[in-house]
């Protein structure tokens, strides 16, 4: 197997964002890249597959132009024999065509059956909604964002499986930008299987960009025959520059190791008490503890207490969320809040009065959009009005709590747009917790960070819960969180038929 | 999204209700007029329409007066001030603009509402045609400047002035012909952007400015409407172009080479037939995302091209056509005649707009997603 | 993102600048052609006529900037009034406010503005309107009236796009209130240059629009408008007898091209008022297509 290394300088105007020297990408092998979202992996991967936007970057790839390296012979063949997996699924596909015709569009069209892999991406349980997808154009709800990064994946399966019929004559190079983002973790591991049975039959070049660190353990333990294949990169900002290092998985996995169960502090009466059914968008949500069987019950949420709310990937629990705090009408719904009654008749103006910012507040799952991109960082702050963060002194001590110190003077004088990824998410979750609500709901709190940051975000949450704040999670990261969260205060949301 | 119903609703419902306005401002305004209009004394009416007296020449001034003194009306005590008074009223009819054109203000009426029907039918007929010529124009135009933009090309203000800062040696000609090319560039975007009435006048001396012919094409490429219209359609297209499902497409090995030859190249009949044109191309994706977005901008554009023909009818007096007339009508105070034109141009707006409304339904149905 | 600041790789100054920033340069291009316009006419036009071109350019130009001002407080308040219809369900005075917005854009711009004029032309005559600047307002406000609805029509797109951000939910159950959301957060920090672009290509369309109805009025209804009434413009100007002479070479000049250098001396009038109306529509359009590119709005 040949390495090659590139040296990969990424500008956009006047501005250096990339500097990745020596980074190797060794043909037949899968190499993984870690680091915070937002800092330059996905550029990293454009580069090299070849589709980076010259008319918004200045590239060089070594001290060659980056033309060059495109037009290349080698780069060529690497890219027809190979696929692009883009990060965003809502974004990348076409709404004037339906998912079927896009299934077989281009190159697509050569393979045997080009449906056939996302059939494998789907539970078994669950095959019955791919042939009623096929014939959708895509819209914004419809397919879910699992079910569009699924087909997405399809797509590159397929791409591989020209290569394994002997449809392609060199390996190719296929690139995974985040393939999993939209996924829970039972259809994640689906996907890497896939991915890695089809590497066995052909070692294609693989570059997989992800921010979930949990992918680790996962090849780790249910992949080892692939660990010779397996390559760990990582990317990371120095001196205002993304360079990239080895990442030895080690560290990580230890690091993991040594999570142990939170014990219980909570106390009194419920913050938030959710009564056992709601009903939404013509479906019905309930909650059950897990291995409870068909029994139901409400959802509740001491002082104190972090309650993790669970379940696969397009179920509902964000629809929970966003019910709760009041920004999405559900066609029945009771909850009680700090000893108030409410329900799907209570006007939306008494959120706005008595609850918003007093009772409760939310950190959204995307902080890119959660963010207002042109404020400051200290606006994003001073604009809940608190007295505890008006003076310079106060945003650094807020700031403080999930950033390093050294960072702080430079970051205070940025705009939320210049920041990476895993900043704004530090950032989205020092907002909710600026508040001093009883009740916080945090929605997918690790996504976007490197786990250094999440090692400060648990810390962040440990200190709230001391401080008798109710939390309600949602999140994908089962390895990290199923470690810290006891049993009696995981819930798992189910979907059903209304009877 | 909006039903067949809704959007015929919609669009009748405000042409009633600014039909029902102007007839509204009518009736106000005649009264207006018939309240403010200087009342002729009756008794001096009958004295006003005798033709055959010129008050001008002495004679017979003196003899009308001595006639007034012997048939001297009921309740007129000074014959002099009688005479001043019919010498008034017939000097003010006589500066009345209505009586210049030969007797008085018209009305709306049978005849005067079907005189207007035929130049309506010729307003109608350029307008439809500069619309389907501007359409196609600017969309071909359009096109042009995507692949332009895709192929790399930069202007040629920009590649002069590149010329001279990197002062290589022998590249002088190079450099005038740029400068030459970019200075008649220039002129064209200056015509482009030029005000109907100032191309109209430059080229009256040689060209009959007042033919259907001549107010067509200057319609389509004046007033800054064929170049709005096709920036709006090119702004379309590089926006569609970034989006994630063509960087899909192209990793799909969808062709996306924007060469006129080679292999997967894009063909030159793309400039007027964009999805053929384009067939197995990635630009036919963009082009078909952007139309649907471009349909609703047909509405704003009636509004332009309508204000274009305007323009050309009323600045260059054409006579004989609907602008000019509605000129005429609000010249001569004909408000009913002007409140008649007006309506006309309205619907005529309103009827683009329901179309625009219609196609973009018919358009989007096709994507409608079963359930 | 994170980043240092770097020489450029590739690219010279002016052409660079060319590439980035065509806003500017063609802002500033429009400066250098109303300098270079009016040194030349120092040179070559009488006193009385160029004073005269001064008027009617300094009040053609004001007018528009009033015009856009006026566009954009009433768009403004428009949108915001509108929004808060729509929020807090008054469905049918929403739906009212809407009908008559559109009914307002259905009107072609052009016969809205010669309706005005016949107002302004009575106005005038009943001394209502005494002053010139009373005048020129009264022009402004008339062409604000016609175009206000863009404004409010880009307001309003821009407050649903950041509302289906989340950025705006997220605020809200921060506590944040919705008109500081509005106004501060979605309008002054995410809005200034779609604000900056629409009220250049709206200035572009007022001075064609004042132009046009000026040459009209001045052309087709001079029996019932006093010229001296009516403040000069660069659209009054060019229906002036000597200037629609001085065009009408432009057509002489190409069939014959010994006229061609008299047109810059001898026909300098019009030729310098069409000129000056063109070309500040030309530099319009590529300030506000600049913008657009370098901002991608």
């Amino acid at each position: 197997m040949t390495t090659s290394r590139f040296d990969i300088r990424i500008a956009a105007g006047n501005r250096l964002l990339v500097d990745a020297v020596g980074f190797p990408l060794e043909e037949g092998a899968i190499t993984f890249l870690f680091g915070e979202s937002g800092i330059g992996k996905s550029l990293i991967g454009k580069a090299l597959f070849g589709i980076l936007d010259e008319s918004e970057f200045r590239i060089r790839m070594g001290a060659a132009p980056y033309a060059e390296y495109r037009d290349s012979p080698p780069a060529r063949a690497a890219r027809n024999g190979g696929f692009f997996m883009f990060q965003e699924p809502s974004s990348h596909l076409n709404p004037l065509l339906t998912i079927e015709q896009q299934m077989k569009e281009g190159t697509l069209a050569k393979a045997k059956d080009p449906l056939a892999p996302a059939m494998e991406l789907w539970r078994d349980a669950d095959r019955g909604t791919l042939p009623l997808l096929l014939p959708v154009y895509p819209r914004p709800y419809r397919p879910s964002g699992g079910e569009k990064q699924r087909i997405l994946a399809a797509m590159a399966f397929s791409k591989m499986d020209i290569g394994l019929s002997g449809g392609a004559d060199s390996p190719g190079l296929f690139v995974f930008d985040e393939p999993t983002g939209s996924l829970d973790r039972e259809a994640r591991d689906r996907l890497l299987d896939r991915l890695f049975a089809r590497f066995r039959l052909r070692h294609e070049t693989i570059l997989l960009v992800t921010h979930d660190y949990g992918m680790i353990s996962y090849v780790q333990s249910r992949h080892r025959d692939l660990e010779k294949s397996f390559r760990f990169m990582e990317l990371y900002v120095s001196g205002g520059v993304a360079r990239t290092r080895e990442f030895d998985p080690g560290r990580f996995l230890a690091w993991l190791g040594d999570l142990r169960k939170e014990p219980a502090i909570e106390s009194g009466s419920p913050v938030l008490r959710v009564e056992g059914e709601i009903r939404v968008f013509g479906r019905v949500l309930r909650f059950s503890k897990p291995g409870g069987g068909s029994r139901t019950g409400p959802l509740e949420v001491r002082p104190g207490e972090l309650a993790y709310l669970k379940a696969g990937s397009g179920i509902g629990k964000t629809t929970v969320a966003k019910i709760i705090v009041g920004l999405l009408h559900a066609d029945y719904f009771r909850f009680e809040i700090d000893g108030v009654r409410l329900g799907d008749v209570s006007p939306r103006s008494y959120w706005r009065k008595r609850l918003w910012g007093k009772k409760m507040t939310m950190a959204f799952q995307h902080a890119d959009e959660a963010l207002n991109p042109r404020a400051g960082v200290s606006d994003t702050l001073r604009i809940l009005g608190k007295r505890s963060l008006r003076g310079a002194a106060d945003i650094d001590s807020a700031l403080a709590r999930l950033f390093d110190r050294r960072e702080i003077p430079e970051l205070r004088g940025k705009k939320v747009w210049q920041l990476s990824g895993g900043q704004k998410q530090r950032l989205n979750l020092l907002r909710a917790f600026a508040l001093d609500t009883p009740l916080i709901i945090l929605d997918e709190p690790l996504s976007a960070l490197d786990f250094e940051s999440i090692d400060r975000v648990l810390g962040l949450i440990r200190e709230a819960r001391a401080d008798g704040r109710a939390i309600l999670l949602i999140s994908h990261n089962e390895d990290i969180f199923d470690r810290i969260v006891p049993p009696g205060s995981v819930h798992v949301l189910e979907s059903a038929e209304p009877s | 999204m909006r039903s067949i119903p809704a959007v015929i609703f919609e669009h009748l419902s405000a042409v009633i209700v600014v039909g029902l306005a102007l007839v509204v401002v009518s009736v106000l305004v005649r009264r207006g007029e018939a309240a403010s209009a200087p009342r002729t004394d009756p008794r001096i009416e009958r004295y006003l329409d005798i033709d055959s007296v010129d008050l001008s020449r002495p004679l017979d001034r003196a003899l009308f007066r001595d006639a007034l003194g012997v048939i001297r009306p009921p309740g007129v005590s000074n014959v002099d001030s009688l005479m001043r008074a019919i010498e008034d009223a017939r000097l003010a009819r006589f500066t009345d603009p209505s009586r210049k054109t030969g007797g008085g203000r018209a009305v709306l009426s049978w005849e005067t509402g079907t005189a207007i029907l035929p130049m309506y039918a010729v307003f109608l007929l350029a307008y439809l045609t500069v619309m389907v010529l501007t359409y196609f124009a600017a969309r071909a135009l359009a096109v042009w400047k995507f692949i332009a933009w895709k192929q790399g090309r930069t202007s040629y203000l920009r590649r002069y002035i590149a010329a001279i800062e990197s002062l290589g040696p022998g590249a002088a000609v190079s450099r005038a012909g740029l400068l030459l090319k970019s200075v008649l560039k220039g002129i064209a975007s200056l015509l482009l952007f030029a005000p109907a009435y100032v191309i109209a006048y430059s080229f009256r001396t040689s060209l009959d400015t007042e033919s259907i012919l001549f107010l067509i094409p200057l319609a389509v490429v004046s007033n800054g409407v064929l170049v709005n219209y096709a920036n709006h359609l090119y702004a379309l297209l590089v926006a569609e172009s970034r989006k994630g499902y063509i960087q899909t497409a192209i990793v799909k090995g969808v062709s996306s080479s924007y060469a006129w030859d080679g292999p997967g190249a894009i063909r030159r009949a793309v400039l007027l037939f964009p999805v053929l044109g384009a067939r197995n191309h990635v630009f036919r994706d963009i082009y078909r995302n952007a139309r649907l977005q471009f349909i609703p901008s047909l509405k704003e554009h009636a509004a332009f091209v309508v204000t274009g023909i305007v323009i050309i009818e009323m600045a260059l007096n054409i006579k004989g056509h609907l602008c000019y007339a509605l000129l005429q009508h609000l010249l001569f105070r004909e408000i009913d005649l002007a409140i008649a034109i007006v309506f006309a141009i309205f619907f005529t707006v309103k009827l683009t707009e329901a179309f625009a409304d219609l196609w973009l339904l018919f358009e989007s149905r096709r994507y409608d997603n079963p359930g | 993102m994170t980043t240092r600041d770097e020489r450029p790789v590739t690219g010279r100054f002016l052409s660079g600048f060319l590439a980035e920033r065509r806003d500017l340069l063609w802002g500033v291009l429009w400066l250098a052609g109303l300098a270079l316009t009016w040194g030349w006419l120092g040179l070559y036009l009488n006193a009385p006529a160029r004073a005269l071109v001064g008027d009617a350019c300094i009040n053609t130009f004001a007018g528009a900037f009033a015009a856009v001002a006026v566009a954009l407080v009433m768009g403004w308040g428009t949108a915001l009034f509108l929004h808060f219809l729509e929020s807090s369900r008054r469905r049918s005075a929403y739906l009212a406010v809407s009908f008559l917005l559109n009914l307002l854009r259905s009107v072609p711009q052009i016969v809205g503005m010669l309706i005005g004029y016949v107002v302004i032309t009575a106005l005038t005559l009943n001394e209502v309107l005494a002053s010139d600047t009373s005048r020129i307002l009264a022009m402004s406000l008339l062409t604000a009236l016609l175009m206000f609805q863009e404004v409010v029509d880009l307001i309003r797109e821009r407050i649903r796009h950041f509302e289906s951000l989340e950025f705006v939910s997220a605020l809200l159950v921060c506590g944040v209130p919705s008109r500081v959301i509005i106004n501060r957060e979605i309008l002054l920090k995410n809005s200034v240059p779609n604000l900056v672009q629409k009220s250049v290509a709206l200035f572009g369309r007022a001075i064609f629009l004042i132009c046009s109805v000026d040459f009209i009025v001045s052309v087709g209804l001079s029996a019932e408008v006093s010229l001296s009434n009516l403040p000069v413009t660069l659209g009054s100007m060019l229906a002036k007898l000597d200037s629609k002479q001085d065009i009408l070479a432009i057509g002489t000049a190409l069939t014959d091209v010994r006229v061609i250098p008299t047109l810059f001396v001898e026909h300098l009038q019009g030729i310098s008022v069409a000129f000056l109306i063109v070309y500040t529509l030309l530099c319009a359009y590529r300030v506000a297509n600049g913008l657009m590119e370098r901002y991608r709005l």
